[in-house]
Order: C-alpha cells, then sequence, then structure tokens
C-alpha cells in the first residue's frame, strides 16, 4: 500500500503539485426528515433539517484535513455522510476515482474497509457486551482478512503498537480508562490497513494530558501507517496541531478554508476570526485576555436565514447584500488555496475596527428590505 | 477571615467486599470573600468530591476534617435542618448539565421564583400547599414580587427579554441561555458563595466567553465568591483570582492565577502546562504526561504523582510536605524540602523524555519510566 | 493454541448472548451466594422435577377414585395432600398438573418472545415507516382481548393445550415487542452501532450481534414475569372451562374445583394456590440472579 505521488492532479486550488485526490466530495448535502412516521408523512409533513447543505471538500492522500465549527454546525454530519455512514441527500463522493454515494450495502463493504471512523465517545463506541479484543477483531473476520491466531496475532501487534498490553485484550470496555479505550478505538480503526480516517472529536472527551499523548500516537501513526485524515474538531488548537488544511463550518457550509497556517495568520471571515478570538489563552502573564464571545445561537438547521447563513450573529454585517445573497467561495488574495464565502473580503483593518454592526432589530429591518427589492 | 476554610479534608467511599475509596486525601481549599478560586484536576482528581462536600451532598461518604468552616462556622456541626437554609440560601451550585439540573416541566422562571420564595425575602408563602397551587394549577403569578424578582435576576445574568423568556420552559432554550438561568437560581437566594462545577464544559468556545465574563462580572459587582470547578487551565486564566490544582485526591499547588501561570512551582502544574495543544508550529509533538492517573485504591504511597513524575526521587514515598513559595504560593513537592535546589523538570526542558515513547506508554498502572533529574 | 501473547485473545472460549461463558462462574457464584436466587432455582428444579418424572414419582393414578372423598392432608396418611371431592389424591394431581401448567407458560411465553422481540427489534432498529407498520400492529393485537381469542380458537378447533398456548403467547406478543423496541431505540443511538456498521456488517447481523445482547436483561426480567403471569392465564382458562380438557389435572383447574368446596375442604383450593405463588416467585428469584450473572457491568464499582 504505498501512495505514490501522481503529479498529473489538476486541483484548482494547488499551486504546485499535490498528491493525487484520495476523497472528493462535491455539493454534497445531507438532510434528515424532522419526522420519520408514517402519519407525519401523509399528513405531507416534509420538512427536513439541514445537516449538511452543499460542501466541497477534497482529501489528498497523505494529508490530514481538519473540519472545524460550533455544535450543530453539521461538521459530525458531514463526516458520517463521507465516510458513507450516512447516505447523501445529494452531491458526489469520489474515493479512489470511485463514486460512492449511492452505493449500498455489498457494494459499500471494500470501501468501509478502506475508509474508517474513529468516534468521540469511546464508551458509547465500543460494544459492551464485547471485549475489545473481540471488538478489534470483528472487522478482520467480515473482510475475511485473517482468522483464528492470525487475526489474534494481528490484534495483539496493534494493541502494542498503540501501548496497550495483551492482558487488555480481554477486557470489556468499562474495565478500562479513557485514554485506553480510544486507544482500542484507534486499533479498531487501523486493523483493516485503512487508507482513510475520519476522527471525531477524537480527544474531547479525554482528560487534557491524555489528550497529548493520543494527539501524538494519532500523528505517529500517520507517519507509520501512510494514512489521511479526516478530523472534526470543535477545538482550534486541536485541529491547529495536527491538521494540514482546515475547513470552517457553519451551519451546514463551509465558510472557510486553507493552510493551517493561512487560517491562524490571516483569517477572513467574521465567522473564523470570531471562533479564533473565542480560544481561551494562557499566556500567564496574569493579565486575563478579554476573550470575545459571540452574540446569538447557531440557527435552526430547518429554517436557515437568508442570503450568507452567518449574517444574523456576524459582528461585521454590513448591507442588504447580507442578507440578501448568498456568498460564494472566492480565493483569497496572496494565499494558495486560501477561500471563504463573505461579501466583504477586501475590507481593510482599519474599516473592520472602526465598523459598528446593526443590531439585531434593525437587521431585521435591512433584511425584509432587501427581500422586497 | 476566609468564608470557606477548609483544613486536611478527607472524604472515603466505603466499599463492600472491598478496600475503602479514599477520594480526597487531605486537602485543604479556602475561598476569601469577593474571590473567584479555582479548582483545576483531571477527571479523579477528587475536585467534584470536595465541592460536594462543602453542600453536604455525598450519600454514604465518610467526610472528616481537622476544620471545615464557613463564615467561621462549622459546616459539619449544623443539623440537617439548617444545612438546608444554607443550600440555596447561602451557598448557589451551578451545574455543568443545564439540561438535566432543570426541571423539564416548569417554565424557567417558575423555577427561579420558587428558589427566590424558599429564600423568605419575598412576602408570599411558600408552604406545601400554596406550592402545590402554583405548580399544578395556577402558576406563579406575574405581579408576584417573587416573579418579578425572577425576571430581574434573569436580566442581571445577561438574558435579552427576561420576561419572555421567564415563560419559556428549558428545552425551548440554548445550553448557553440555560447555563445562565441555572446562574440566575443560584443568585436567587442571595448567596455569598456559589459552587460553579464545571459550568461551560458542556458549551461551544463562542458562548463560553460569555458566560466566564458573566460568572466574572457577578464576583466582581454582587459580593459573591465563586468556588470554580474545572479541568481547563483556560477557563482558570480568564476568570480566576487563585487556584488550587489537585491531583489524585491531593493538593499539589496553590496559588494566585498570576503566579500559578508565571511560576509554576510542582512537576504535575508544568506538566499540565505544557499538554495544553496551544497551536504554534504544527507536527510538532506535544509535551505528554507519561501514563495516567492512578486508581484511588492504587495510589503510590507518599506523593500520588511520583510514579509519572520525571522528577521523582527516593523522598517521593515519603508524606507530602507543605513549601511555601511565595505569599499566597504554596506547593507540596519534595524537591523543594529535600533539595537545596529544586532544579527543572524534564519536561520544561523538553528533551529528557522522548515524548514517542511516553506517547504509547501504558495508562495500565504499570511504573511508567521516571528519570530523576539532578539538581 | 500456539500463539506467543500470553494466551489472551482467543476464539476457543464459548459464548452466549455474546457474553463470555466463564461467565456462567459468576452465574454459579450468584446462585449459590444469594439465599434469594438458590431459593429460586431450588424452587424451579424441584417443581419441573416433580413435573417431569409425575408417572414415576406420583403415589397414585391422579384420576384413580377412592370412597373416602375429601380427606384432610395429614402426612400420616396415604394422601399427604388429601383427596378431592372425587376422592382423588391430591399430591398425584398436583404433579400431573404442574406438567401442564408449566409446560404450557414456558412454551407460550417462549412463543410470545421470540415473536415479539423481533418485531420489537425491526421496529427499532430501522425506525420511521416500519416502526410506525409494525407497532401500529401490535397496537392491534394488544387492543385485541385474550380471551375472547381464546374462546374463539376452542369454539373453532375444540378445546386443547396448543390452544391455550396460542392464545397466551398471543396475549404477550405486545409486551415483548414493546419492550424490546424501547430498548433498541436507546441502544441503536449509541456509537458502537454505527461503528459495527463502519467495518461493514449487515443490518440482520448488527440486529443480532450487536443490539440485541444489550437488550437481553431487561427481556430475561420479563420473560420470567409473563412465565409467572402465564400460569395465572393458564389457570384462569381452566376456571373458565375453556383451558385444556377439563379432566386433565391442572393448577388453574384444580384451583377452580376446589373454589365452591372452599367452606367444607379449603386444601383443594388452597394447596394449588400456594404452588402458583412458590413458582412464580421462584422464576422471579430465578430471573433476576440470571439478569445480574449476564450484565458484564455488574462488578464491583463503576468503570
Amino acid at each position: 500500500m504505498s501512495s505514490t505521488t501522481d503529479n498529473t492532479t489538476t486541483d484548482d486550488d494547488a499551486t504546485d503539485a499535490r498528491p493525487r485526490e484520495l476523497l472528493q466530495a462535491a455539493n454534497v448535502k445531507k438532510h434528515f426528515p424532522l419526522n420519520e412516521g408514517l402519519i407525519d408523512r401523509l399528513l405531507g409533513d416534509d420538512r427536513v433539517v439541514r445537516a449538511v447543505d452543499g460542501v466541497d471538500l477534497t482529501v489528498h492522500a497523505g494529508e490530514t484535513v481538519g473540519i472545524v465549527g460550533e455544535s450543530g454546525s453539521g461538521k459530525s454530519t458531514l463526516g458520517r455522510t463521507l465516510s458513507r455512514l450516512y447516505e447523501p441527500t445529494d452531491g458526489s463522493v469520489v474515493f479512489d476515482g470511485q463514486h460512492i454515494e449511492t452505493h449500498s450495502g455489498r457494494e459499500l463493504r471494500p470501501i468501509r474497509r478502506r475508509i474508517q471512523y474513529v468516534f468521540q465517545d469511546p464508551m458509547s463506541a465500543l460494544n459492551p457486551r464485547k471485549t475489545v479484543g473481540q471488538s478489534v477483531a470483528r472487522p478482520l473476520e467480515v473482510h475475511d482478512i485473517a482468522s483464528g491466531d492470525e487475526k489474534w496475532k494481528r490484534v495483539a501487534d496493534l494493541f502494542e503498537e498503540v501501548g496497550l498490553g495483551p492482558s487488555q485484550l480481554d477486557a470489556y470496555p468499562h474495565e478500562l480508562s479513557g485514554g485506553q479505550r480510544q486507544r482500542v478505538g484507534l486499533c479498531r480503526a487501523l486493523v483493516t490497513e485503512p487508507d482513510l480516517v475520519v476522527f471525531d472529536e477524537p480527544v474531547s472527551a479525554l482528560d487534557v494530558t491524555l489528550q497529548a499523548q493520543i494527539l501524538n500516537l494519532i500523528n505517529r501513526l500517520q507517519r507509520e501507517f501512510d494514512l489521511s485524515y479526516l478530523l472534526i474538531s470543535h477545538n482550534l488548537n486541536v485541529v491547529r496541531q495536527v491538521c494540514d488544511r482546515i475547513a470552517v463550518m457553519y451551519a451546514g457550509e463551509i465558510v472557510e478554508r486553507g493552510a493551517t497556517a493561512d487560517i491562524f495568520e490571516n483569517p477572513q471571515h467574521p465567522y473564523t476570526r470570531s471562533l479564533l478570538d473565542a480560544i481561551p489563552q494562557i499566556d500567564g502573564d496574569g493579565t486575563r485576555a478579554d476573550r470575545k464571545g459571540l452574540d446569538g445561537e447557531p440557527p435552526s438547521a430547518t429554517n436557515p436565514p437568508s442570503g450568507c447563513r452567518f449574517h444574523p450573529r456576524c459582528p461585521e454585517f454590513i448591507d442588504g447584500s447580507c442578507p440578501g445573497q448568498k456568498p460564494s467561495l472566492q480565493d483569497v488574495e496572496g494565499d494558495a488555496g486560501h477561500e471563504a464565502a463573505c461579501h466583504w473580503l477586501d475590507r481593510s483593518e482599519a474599516e473592520r475596527a472602526a465598523h459598528t454592526p446593526p443590531s439585531t432589530t434593525e437587521r431585521e429591518v435591512i433584511r425584509s428590505e432587501s427581500a422586497d427589492d | 477571615m476566609s468564608l470557606l476554610d477548609v483544613e486536611n479534608l478527607r472524604v472515603t467511599f466505603p466499599v463492600d467486599g472491598g478496600p475503602d475509596v479514599r477520594a480526597v486525601d487531605g486537602v485543604d481549599i479556602a475561598v476569601e470573600p469577593g474571590e473567584i478560586h479555582g479548582l483545576v484536576g483531571e477527571s479523579g482528581s477528587g475536585k467534584s468530591v470536595t465541592a460536594r462536600s462543602v453542600m453536604r451532598l455525598l450519600d454514604g461518604a465518610v467526610v472528616e476534617a481537622d476544620r471545615f468552616d464557613y463564615r467561621g462556622e462549622d459546616l459539619y456541626a449544623k443539623s440537617e435542618a439548617e444545612m438546608r437554609t444554607i443550600r440555596g440560601d447561602d451557598i448557589g451550585m451551578v451545574f455543568q448539565d443545564s439540561m438535566s439540573a432543570l426541571n423539564p416541566v416548569m417554565t424557567v422562571g417558575e423555577q427561579i421564583a420558587e428558589v427566590v420564595r424558599h429564600h423568605g425575602d419575598v412576602d408570599e408563602s411558600a408552604g406545601l400547599l400554596s406550592e402545590l397551587r402554583r405548580k399544578y394549577v395556577t402558576g406563579t403569578s406575574e405581579t408576584a414580587p417573587s416573579w418579578r424578582r425572577a425576571v430581574e435576576l434573569l436580566e442581571t445574568v445577561g438574558i435579552a427579554d427576561p420576561a419572555d423568556v421567564a415563560t419559556t420552559y428549558p428545552h425551548q432554550l440554548s445550553g448557553g441561555q440555560r447555563q445562565r438561568v441555572m446562574i440566575a437560581q443560584a443568585l436567587g437566594g442571595d448567596p455569598s458563595l456559589i459552587i460553579a462545577d464545571e459550568p461551560t464544559t458542556a458549551l461551544d468556545v463562542t458562548v463560553e466567553a460569555g458566560i466566564l465574563d458573566e460568572l466574572r462580572r457577578l464576583c466582581d459587582e454582587m459580593d459573591v465568591s465563586i468556588l470554580l470547578i474545572t479541568h481547563d487551565l483556560g477557563v482558570v486564566a480568564e476568570t480566576c483570582d487563585s487556584v488550587t490544582v489537585m491531583y489524585s485526591g491531593s493538593v499539589m499547588e496553590r496559588a494566585s492565577t498570576e503566579q500559578l501561570f508565571q511560576h509554576p512551582a510542582h512537576p504535575y502544574t508544568k506538566g499540565l502546562l505544557r499538554s495544553v495543544p496551544e497551536g504554534g508550529a504544527t507536527d510538532g509533538e506535544l509535551t505528554t504526561i507519561p501514563g495516567s492517573a492512578p486508581e484511588p485504591t492504587e495510589r503510590p504511597d507518599g506523593c500520588p504523582f511520583r510514579d509519572r513524575c520525571p522528577a521523582a526521587f527516593e523522598a517521593c514515598a515519603d508524606p507530602l510536605p507543605e513549601h511555601v513559595v511565595d505569599a499566597g504560593h504554596a506547593t507540596r513537592c519534595h524537591l523543594y524540602t529535600e533539595r537545596d535546589d529544586p532544579g527543572e523538570v524534564a519536561w520544561d526542558a523538553d528533551a529528557d523524555i522522548d515524548a514517542g515513547v511516553t506517547a504509547v506508554t501504558d495508562d495500565s498502572g504499570e511504573p511508567s519510566p521516571t528519570e530523576v533529574t539532578d539538581g | 493454541m500456539g500463539a506467543d501473547y500470553g494466551g489472551y485473545g482467543s476464539d476457543d472460549t464459548t459464548r452466549l448472548f455474546g457474553v463470555r461463558l466463564d461467565r456462567f462462574d459468576r452465574l454459579r457464584e450468584t446462585l449459590t451466594g444469594d439465599y434469594k436466587a438458590t431459593f429460586g432455582l431450588t424452587t424451579v428444579i424441584l417443581f419441573v422435577l416433580a413435573a417431569i418424572f409425575a408417572p414415576e414419582l406420583a403415589p397414585f393414578d391422579p384420576m384413580a377414585q377412592e370412597y373416602a372423598i375429601m380427606q384432610a392432608p395429614s402426612l400420616s396418611s396415604a394422601h399427604p395432600f388429601g383427596t378431592d371431592s372425587f376422592g382423588r389424591d391430591l399430591l398425584s394431581r398436583m404433579m400431573y398438573g404442574a406438567r401442564i401448567s408449566l409446560g404450557v407458560s414456558l412454551v407460550a411465553v417462549t412463543i410470545g418472545a421470540v415473536v415479539g422481540i423481533g418485531l420489537g427489534l425491526v421496529a427499532g432498529y430501522f425506525g420511521g415507516v416500519v416502526d410506525d407498520a409494525l407497532m401500529r400492529f401490535v397496537d392491534v393485537l394488544w387492543a385485541f382481548p385474550w380471551l375472547l381469542i381464546a374462546i374463539m380458537l376452542v369454539a373453532v378447533f375444540g378445546q386443547g393445550v396448543w390452544n391455550v398456548i396460542a392464545a397466551i403467547a398471543f396475549a404477550y406478543i405486545d409486551d415483548f415487542a414493546r419492550l424490546a423496541r424501547g430498548e433498541v431505540l436507546s441502544i441503536r443511538e449509541e456509537e458502537f452501532v454505527l461503528a459495527a456498521k463502519n467495518i461493514g456488517l449487515s443490518d440482520t447481523r448488527i440486529m443480532i450481534e450487536e443490539v440485541l445482547p444489550n437488550a437481553v436483561a431487561p427481556l430475561i426480567v420479563q420473560f420470567t414475569v409473563l412465565v409467572a403471569r402465564a400460569m395465572l392465564a393458564e389457570s384462569t382458562l381452566s376456571f373458565l372451562g375453556i383451558g385444556v380438557k377439563p379432566t386433565t389435572p391442572t393448577w388453574g383447574a384444580l384451583l377452580g374445583q376446589g373454589r365452591s368446596l372452599i367452606g367444607q375442604a379449603w386444601w383443594i383450593s388452597i394447596i394449588p394456590g400456594i404452588a402458583i405463588v412458590v413458582t412464580v416467585l421462584g422464576i422471579n428469584l430465578f430471573g433476576d440472579a440470571l439478569r445480574d450473572a449476564f450484565d458484564v457491568r455488574g462488578e464491583e464499582g463503576s468503570p
């Protein structure tokens, strides 16, 4: 399983040759019906929760792409849709040159082997009635990779690789500590030798000293097993630590994406800036950093705001174009592969600083006026 | 005089057919009037047990202390009836999970008004019959003083449209709003101390900032002390005046926030500060503390941290010492009492422990590789 | 097996409901260590043995009549439990009656459990329209009075053991279906179900391998409760005269028969009554022990 660099790719957001695209998503949508029942359907209730609403994303071989956003931004749903735990409502998902968006059952099995998912809460993600050894060994049986002694040898080797002892093969999940359980989760994901691993908040359930251990382990395993990662997190520090590129999600859409350094040093979208401002700082100079929060609440996914979905909370709300038109992702000058979806990308720092955003009621007035036009 | 002054607190949970579990083993806590005191530690460090012992809410646990004074009076000498008055009236509580801590079938205004009436500042009966009438039949009248006070409190904690929000049910509010409602409820009894147990852990960072600001403002403006329990050093840095760092049932270090972040003394504190992923170069290895915290039943003698400490030496098996680093800054580490120069801890030098190895060191309770640094 | 990692992790240990069979050590411990469980198990075993070996053990033919009718129970006489209004030995009739009473209730509840759990599992796992359709069907079953079904079956097919079993099984499908569905609804939200999907297991395999074992504890309890209720139901049917053939001894029939004579001969109704109560109690205690023993998380201390 070697990841030979394919120099013939023509990725438009790259200036130099990049490795081949492992996963490409185009206009992926995932909508959940609000009411699934027979009677609601008969009554014509077809409201949907637009968890993911038109996302383009590419993961190249060997890289780590981060997805960040608040809870309810649709980042976990996106991860699950891309790894085909959910079926996309619309859009295309291409994995290693193969369209997988409409695959089902048997067709998906070879794909399942190559895309693995690591869950946030390892306690919930491991069957409490199976020993962790069984849980890790099961994929080997399902995919006819190994059985009997060979199977257990592989599992034991992998356990050793992530720092677990052979005696823990026969433990039940509740008998292990949180850090150990997450290591088991990593084992289960790696045992089929996948190409892409999707991490859903891999460390947020862990104590801070264990977080660092697991993040280091995740980094080391990527080098050793030649893996590509898609990492979902609300924690910008975690994403910054392990990701090559970052996509920022808000209300089911990507509002900004680019190389990690560009996002952190040159954030363009007001939402990204708000997220960065909200990171707690430990600078230790004794003065409390004045951390800015964000007013308001994430919008309803059933009935998202018009135009730019961030406009009701945006600290840089300008005029009727914000609620009136949906901004599309546009290149940020000077940064390769850096895009943001905002009508007002080219304003200077000084302009921003001088801007006083309108109040909620004023916004409402502007919105209805722009809708009338 | 400290508002809350606890010395040598020991909390033991008896276990049927097993060794007793000592969750808290000799903890000193002092909260001064008008300050936010942080109680930091990983899960299992005993920080929540310590906080609950203040409320006397530990069923089945044996609580012992050399001193357990609240406003100079021994809390554990009080009767259960007196304790009921203190809980809610004198000491308010804010929980992590606002969804389960609020009653789902009562409006939030009703829940706050109930606390206000119970506290007795308003001229309304809080007897069983009148409470039952309010809950099942009429609800609190919107002109009643207790309801007006509830709306006032909601406004105090930064809720826009407090009169409307008071008539909503908890599930209709967002996580941040519910957390504010809980703070308002804790304020309902006009307390002098609020115990906040991981109040922002379940919230998004963007919302967390607002809640922490609110706590800070209440403390500054309303003369309330807050005991803030958290695992997040970022929250401490931003909100607290002073901090107690706990590890596996013991206090490791106590300092003002400034002292702690600028001159951490205990190797554990130093390690904790270094494990926080804080940006900088990507693909760099994070410094880690090898292994994981011991189970209460498997704690080593002496310093509970010594199996994970890179600077551990023979004296660490002795009982924990107390060393005053500076005014208001104390640590419990043998490096300071046994050695003339404590030296630097290995992970501060960022070299001596191979991060690749430590990253995979067991958390199985087996002894981890430790190194002794000479002074 | 020649593995070199300390003997841990192998397929050798057999499993039941996904639980290692050495868990039966725990079952044994529970059953011998806890007097309630010991009592439950002993009772159940004694009654089952008495039923199985009734032809060998019973001192008299349950149909044989004597002239001395309604003899009071006395340990010194030939009829320790006394005789009934036809002078038949009550002990023998009780032993033969156990065959019907225990057999009918166990078989009926097992059938109800298999069908009901199947329905509930599928409904809860797939949710949505499938759930709606299946559960409305279960609602219909529930709304249908089981006594009416019993009467209908007897009217069409005549009296017989299988009609009684069918009527009782029918009545319990909805209990199992609802309980199983409720359990499955919460279990399917656990991420390990998604994780199983992620490793490529089919829906059927996930339901049977991952979901069902986690729902088994309350279902065991439900099973034992319903076995007890089925015994009473069988008694009711016999009492009403639509149970098994009137001459066949069952506990319920004995109870009903003795009712009119309670003034003259209390033992004819009281002794079967006591037998029912003790069995029901025994099965419930046994069920509790079974549930505890199967709970892998039930070990001392929380994680």
